[in-house]
């Protein structure tokens, strides 16, 4: 309980939940009123800095028109636009009727309830998923599409880890692909965003390679304006010219970091010892193919040669052949970057990564690559997006820049004071650490029947298969599950802003019989659902460790922490945390005990701090005991609430693990074809047709659906682009936010070029509809240089309709009204939807 | 050989298949988690074995096996010894929970 002190002035530590780089902010409280909200310098991840939407969520935070008391839909008939006429009602009578709701569905089949839930990565996300299991469904993670879905298994399988990052502290070329890390942009944004200053001023090159000129392109060294879903063509280009006519690759880290020099049969799959030995090389020294691991041999890179009668190749050697279709000549046409311009740009990042260099680090000499491309789901939301990464990470494999100062990193393969470390598989390669990835196994398939709503089984190297959510819910007969879902439970999340079309979304989530949903304002789910519950602003929320180690926790910040987000004013109203409330229902259905058993074997709780089944906890001790077990008696909630973080510096080898540990990163996607007959043995199974061709060794450029729908007058692209002040959707209701974007002449404007423009009669600050085959929208037209010209750029998650978010509503242009969605249109790997879609343009008058 | 008593949870997906959710057994104190595993299939058949375990034997990506509340790969694994009074709970449904 806070209570209002008379001439109190104090401030707080806590942790800013505006986006989900989790920055450590002070909060200043006087006489029980939030005046102020700064950056923590305590903080590793924001040092002292906070950016414009954490300054802003104080006004946030006395938001008129947020939800006050758990309501109750009246009208049966649902619809967007469509008044619920709600009722309020008391927390007894909305946790009754949904007690009820749940016991029903419960005993009839637990997996007909789905969860959506974000939390920002953080460890409220993990609660709600032991909590899913403890109730018995398997369907908890229905996030929406606005991740990085083929950008984390791309990661987990070559890095380990969940994430894309590099090293900002020696890095000296970038090339940003589709992404703004360093520019208030990523994990851990602030911190990266000083870092990148710094590494500018002392003469690091980027290059943002981008339809837009987005922010980091108008502070990079240069932009380089490129057709939609051509990345991959674009990387797998400069790799063709490093390799095939620079002979500009890292020899020594390829040979012995990666399975490169890893013989491969004609049929693609590895030359073994025996039918499941260890995969052989050719020893240079025997003239014979031997274990990858003998030692005292002498590696062949590259190169054809027979083995055991067989004709083989080092894995390489296919790789150099097959880039050879990816001359600047030929991939120039494909991305309008001219063909000089890919070689000039191959060159420079070549000779940038001083392939043999070494540096000196805290007294340890180690391989120094300082350049790095990095990628977010700019470049890789399109239907082959997997490709994409892998063709990344391949470039950044080629050069050695993996893992070492200067280059392209995961985050957190090797735990604090060696808490995990990365698996082996039997071929010698990388794998995610239990505590990071537990079911990633990318190389291990389970020919099993997929009983989730996201159909693990048929995407065994994926991380999150939200649109499968949606598909099953459309069409439950479409893969004909054994279930229905009866009761949708969405935990602060925008379900309906940040999917594809409106209309679409609306149809589907009709079809649950019964909807949920924990809000802070009436928003566009609310104006779909049964019952709405009053959400906590984060500035009122008490969570532990809302920054992840697992998952969202930059190596940029050079520490692990652990921080407390912690309540700076009384919930207002009576509004309440979402998970707290999960914790009642699990107590009113009976299962809280199951419940506290999981969280114990989740946080990994040692006696005597283990949740006893038979007690009741509040979530302060809960979090008391969870902090007591990781650090001991002296660093519990208190401690916490005094200090806000505990941190531990990295050792060089939690920074720059690669040299240090034996697993290899895989630059031949051998496991895909394993991963292929699998798909292919499931989707038989459930006598289905299914599309396996994206499962190859070798990633390629394919060309999304769009490039066949361009016939006149659908003759542009539409993209969607990041703004640094507005993050998903639940930041577009702050009224000082609203105010820099009004301020802004990108954000709520439709980007075109403007010779495009003049070209259709279309001038500045005029309406026009942007129209794809799924929706239309509005907006107000930005002639501009900065975006390529074929192409229209929406910026944010805008265009709120909801009478309930009275700032955002009206306000900028909803871009996902444009996004259509169909098996067609995802990524078959990773299921990532496909966002790059043909529009034509006209003006409105 | 000493007698003991265990008690066995089941949760999530491996609960709505064998129908059970919590029962007590008695087994050689010293008994493994991969015998009494073995056990558990021969006592629930196939709904048990096919959820909880991959036809290689080892257990399928889902699920978790706790003594406890302790990962069995935090200890011994199958080679877990167990001994009277001990809790194991056998989890189905820990499917990869990775947002964004």
């Amino acid at each position: 309980m806070i209570a209002p002190r008379e001439n109190e002035d104090v401030w707080i530590h806590s942790v800013c939940d505006m986006c989900f780089a989790a920055c450590g902010i002070l909060a200043h409280r006087k006489d029980g009123v939030l005046v102020k909200i700064e950056g923590d310098p305590n903080c590793p991840a924001s040092e002292g800095h906070l950016c414009a939407k954490g300054q802003a969520a104080l006004i946030g935070l006395y938001d008129p028109s947020r939800v006050k008391a758990p309501l109750r839909r009246t009208n049966p008939q649902k619809g967007i636009g469509v008044d619920p006429k709600w009722e309020e009602i008391s927390w007894e009578t909305a946790l009754d009727i949904l007690t009820d709701k749940l016991a029903k569905l419960r005993e009839k089949d637990p997996r007909g309830l789905l969860i959506s839930n974000f939390d920002h990565i953080a460890a409220t996300y993990f609660i709600g998923g032991a909590w899913a299991v403890a109730f018995g469904t398997p369907n908890h993670h229905w996030t929406g599409y606005y991740c990085g879905n083929y950008l984390h298994s791309s990661m987990y399988l070559t890095n380990g880890s969940f994430h894309s990052d590099f090293d900002l502290d020696y890095c000296n070329y970038a090339i940003l692909l589709g992404n703004q890390q360093g520019f208030l942009g990523g994990l851990n944004a602030n911190v990266a965003a000083r870092k990148m200053a710094e590494a500018r001023k002392r003469g690091m090159r980027v290059v943002v390679v981008d339809p837009v000129g987005t922010n980091a392109a108008a502070k990079a060294d240069e932009w380089v304006p490129i057709r939609p879903g051509t990345d991959g063509a674009f990387i797998l280009s400069l790799i063709h010219v490093l390799v095939n006519e620079l002979k500009c690759y890292d020899r020594e880290f390829l040979t012995h970091r990666t399975n490169a020099a890893y013989l491969v049969r004609e049929d693609g799959s590895y030359l073994k010892e025996g039918r499941d030995g260890k995969p052989l090389v050719w020893d240079l020294k025997s003239q014979g193919a031997v274990p990858f691991d003998q030692a005292d041999i002498e590696t062949a890179l590259e190169g054809s040669f027979v083995a055991g009668g067989e004709k083989c190749q080092t894995a390489f050697q296919v790789i150099k052949e097959q880039v050879k279709r990816y001359t600047p000549e030929q991939v120039a046409p494909i991305t309008t970057i001219p063909a000089d311009a890919i070689r000039r740009i191959a060159k420079e990042f070549g000779a940038a990564a001083r392939i043999g260099s070494t540096i000196m680090i805290d007294g340890k000499p180690l391989p120094y690559r300082p350049v790095a491309v990095n990628i977010y789901r700019g470049a890789g939301a399109h239907k082959h997006g997997t490709h994409t990464a892998l063709s990344v990470q391949m470039l950044n494999m080629v050069v050695g820049a993996f893992y070492v100062p200067g280059g392209h990193r995961g985050i957190n393969l090797v735990g604090p004071s060696g808490a995990w470390m990365p698996g082996e598989t039997a071929e010698g390669l990388v794998t995610p650490p239990a505590a990071i990835g537990r079911a990633a196994r990318y190389y291990d398939f389970e020919d099993k029947r997929p009983e989730g709503m996201e159909l693990h089984e048929l995407f065994p190297i994926s991380t999150n298969r939200s649109p499968m959510n949606q598909l099953n819910l459309q069409d439950p007969k479409m893969f004909g599950l054994p279930y229905t879902i009866d009761v949708l439970m969405v935990c602060r999340r925008n379900l309906m802003m940040n999917n594809v079309n409106p209309a679409i979304m609306a149809e589907t989530i009709k079809k649950v019989p019964f909807v949920v949903t924990f809000s802070t304002h009436l928003d566009e789910v609310a104006e779909l659902a049964d019952l709405v519950l009053p959400e906590a602003h984060f500035l009122e929320r008490l969570d532990f460790m809302p920054n992840t180690l697992t998952h969202t926790m930059s190596p940029a910040t050079g520490h692990f922490y652990w921080g407390l987000r912690q309540p700076i004013v009384e919930p207002r109203g009576q509004a309440r945390r979402w998970i707290d409330v999960l914790f009642e229902i699990a107590e009113r259905m009976g299962f809280l005990g199951e419940f506290y058993g999981l969280l114990n074997v989740k946080w990994g709780m040692k006696e005597p701090y283990k949740l006893d089944p038979a007690k009741r906890y509040t979530m302060e001790e809960m979090y008391d005991r969870w902090m007591k077990s990781l650090f001991g008696p002296e660093r519990g909630l208190d401690w916490f609430k005094e200090n806000g973080y505990h941190k531990v510096a990295r050792a060089i080898e939690e920074k720059y693990p690669g040299p240090f540990i034996k697993p290899r990163f895989p630059i031949y996607f051998e496991n895909m074809l394993r991963a292929k007959k699998s798909v292919a043995k499931v989707a038989s199974e459930m006598g289905r047709e299914w599309d396996t061709e994206d499962y190859q060794v070798f990633p390629e450029w394919k060309p999304c659906p769009a490039y066949k729908d361009g016939t006149p007058p659908y003759d542009l692209y539409v993209v969607n682009f990041k703004i640094p002040f507005h993050a998903l959707s639940v930041t577009t209701q702050n009224p000082w936010l609203d105010d820099l974007a009004e301020h802004n002449p990108y954000a709520y404007k439709i980007l075109i070029n403007t010779e495009t423009g003049g070209r259709k009669g279309i001038k500045d600050g005029e309406e026009i509809w942007v129209e794809s085959a799924a929706g239309k929208v509005k907006g107000e037209a930005k002639l501009t240089e900065c975006i390529h010209p074929e192409v229209v750029g929406i910026a944010g998650v805008f265009g709120s309709w909801a009478k309930g978010k009275p700032v955002a509503k009206g306000k900028g242009v909803h871009f996902n009204t444009l996004l259509p969605i169909s098996l067609e249109r995802i990524d078959p790997v990773s299921t990532g939807v496909d966002s790059c879609i043909r529009v034509k343009v006209s003006r409105a008058a | 050989m000493m007698e003991a008593r265990i008690q066995v949870s089941y949760l999530g997906l491996v609960r709505n298949v064998i129908g059970c959710r919590e029962e007590e057994l008695e087994i050689a104190v010293g008994t493994t988690v991969g015998e009494l595993l073995s056990r558990l299939a021969q006592r629930h058949g196939d709904p048990f074995r096919m959820s909880v375990f991959r036809e290689s034997g080892e257990l399928r990506s889902t699920a978790l096996v706790c003594v406890n509340d302790c990962d069995i790969t935090e200890l011994d694994g199958f080679d877990t010894r167990l001994g009277s009074g001990e809790k194991i709970s056998v989890v189905v449904g820990v499917y990869p929970p990775e947002g964004g």
